[in-house]
């Protein structure tokens, strides 16, 4: 696998038909042309984790934002009280970490490869360099996620007013 | 068919041998590299700023290093004859320099030999001059493991592919990290990398300051090889503590030579040139272009100057002062980030 790493670096064009489109497909990357996305998949890392390899921890520092290529990955809790709780499973074509790019708070939850998976990482350092190389994809990747996470609010604010119209 | 897991392994087999060669022949090749590594990471933000406005790297990368041809080569033709006068002038009063620096240390150890009979102090005297005038020999250095020709080609062939390639050097040794570490060490590549290219900036900026101040000061009040002087000030300033004083030696040797100079006025007028620079560096400049993320000990300023003076005289002496600022910094970042990442408690 580190050999296939040189060869992928120095030696081949990386920017396998595969991975472009499947970049494409992913709705943080929809913005973006494919020219774009070539450009931007420069600075992406792949990282293969084995089945119950922790990808980061609760409370650690954060500095990148993954995606799910293959596999399955479990967002855990820890609660003091009880037993690890797993919030969700998220799959191929899911991201997560995404705070990461934008605040340096610890991490909110643990997380943990449920299958062996592939995962490509953009570090905050990295996407902090494509934007003042790149500032108009850097600035549709921003608008992307500011929406993304936005509508992930809504969702979360209706949850909880569901929640509370219950117990009342 | 071709075995494919056979021929990968021939060209890492082949890329090993090279890296082995390279760690053998690593002390001709350390400076050189040293210095490319510091352009490259000087040179960086004009590459990225140019990006931004839709330059391709390569035409960026190119361009600034015909530029910067082009400037060495205007340099050489308008600046460099002036300046090479003044050496090659300089020279010359070299051993009347010897001569007179002679006479004062025999004076002084003749005196201190009548003292304290039993220290050999000539024998220690000529030790040391010895050894001193040896590191200072910057052509020791050259002679001994390159040619100035082969340094000046490498160094800008070194720096074009970091300055190219750097983003690939380093996606390739995070693809080496395990997953554990991959977070930290992106961030620490970063950091460091941010940190060290703002000091390097800013040192440059200041010893340029000093270097011009002192040259275009001492040419005004028409003193005798201002140029060579201003140059030296200019270079010394990289040392921390020590640079001011070694950057004064030449102006302080040519007044001992010059008896129009070996006066009140003169001496008040040279000393009135560097204290205004240094003045203006202290208070307005170095707080501007270098701060005080890099502070080093006055102790750990002296032991690097001797290593660097041990490996590469006068051209290491100068090289190691930022070497060891980088490791100052990567070592307290690393373990800033150690802890963030709680891999140490």
């Amino acid at each position: 696998m580190q050999i296939n790493t040189i060869w992928d670096n120095f030696f081949t064009k990386n920017n396998s038909e595969s991975i472009l489109d499947f970049l494409k497909s992913i709705d943080l990357f929809s913005d973006l042309k494919i020219i774009e996305i070539k450009r931007l998949e420069r600075t992406l890392h792949k990282r293969v984790y084995k089945k119950g390899e922790v990808v980061f921890n609760e409370g650690d520092a954060g500095a990148a934002l993954y995606i799910i290529r293959s596999g399955e990955v479990d967002i855990v809790i820890n609660n003091a009280s009880s037993n690890p709780i797993v919030l969700t499973k998220l799959s191929s074509g899911m991201f997560f970490g995404e705070i990461a790019l934008f605040d340096e708070i610890p991490r909110s939850a643990t997380v943990i490869a449920s299958k062996e998976c592939e995962i490509i990482a953009l570090s905050k350092p990295d996407f902090i360099l494509f934007s003042k190389k790149e500032p108009s994809i850097g600035m549709k990747i921003s608008m992307r996620l500011g929406k993304i996470l936005s509508a992930r609010l809504i969702a979360t604010n209706k949850q909880i007013e569901e929640l509370k119209s219950k117990n009342d | 068919m071709i075995n494919f897991l056979g021929l990968k392994l021939f060209y890492f087999a082949i890329i090993a041998t090279i890296i082995v060669g390279i760690v053998f022949t690593i002390k001709s090749l350390f400076i050189p590299l040293l210095i490319a590594l510091f352009i490259a990471m000087v040179l960086r933000p004009l590459v990225i700023f140019f990006e931004s406005k839709g330059f391709s790297q390569i035409g960026i990368i190119t361009s600034i290093f015909l530029g910067f041809f082009t400037l060495v080569i205007f340099g050489f033709t308008i600046l460099i004859p002036t300046l090479s006068e003044q050496i090659a002038l300089f020279s010359t009063k070299v051993p009347e320099i010897t001569l007179i620096l002679e006479n004062k240390f025999e004076l002084i150890q003749h005196s201190l030999e009548t003292k304290f009979p039993s220290l050999e102090i000539s024998k220690l005297t000529k030790d040391f001059i010895s050894t001193f005038v040896d590191n200072l020999d910057g052509s020791k250095y050259f002679s001994n493991a390159l040619s100035i020709l082969t340094f000046s080609m490498l160094v800008p062939f070194f720096a074009f592919f970091l300055l190219k390639d750097m983003h690939l050097i380093k996606k390739t040794l995070l693809s080496y990290i395990p997953n554990r570490y991959f977070e930290i060490s992106a961030i620490l590549f970063y950091k460091i990398g941010n940190s060290i290219q703002l000091y390097i900036r800013g040192q440059i900026i200041d010893a340029s300051f000093v270097g011009i101040m002192t040259g275009i000061g001492l040419s005004i009040i028409g003193f005798p090889f201002a140029l060579v002087v201003g140059l030296v000030a200019g270079i010394g300033n990289f040392i921390p503590y020590f640079g001011p004083i070694l950057g004064a030696i030449p102006a302080i040797l040519i007044i001992l030579v010059t008896p129009e100079w070996a006066t009140g006025s003169g001496i008040g007028m040279v000393v009135g040139v560097f204290l205004f620079v240094q003045v203006i560096e202290t208070l307005f400049i170095y707080p501007a272009a270098v701060g005080n993320s890099v502070n080093l000990h006055p102790l750990i300023v002296v032991l690097a100057l001797l290593i660097g003076g041990e490996l590469a005289g006068i051209v290491g002496m100068i090289v190691m002062i930022p070497t060891v600022a980088i490791i100052k910094v990567t070592f307290e970042l690393l373990h800033k980030y150690m802890m963030a990442y709680r891999i140490i408690g």
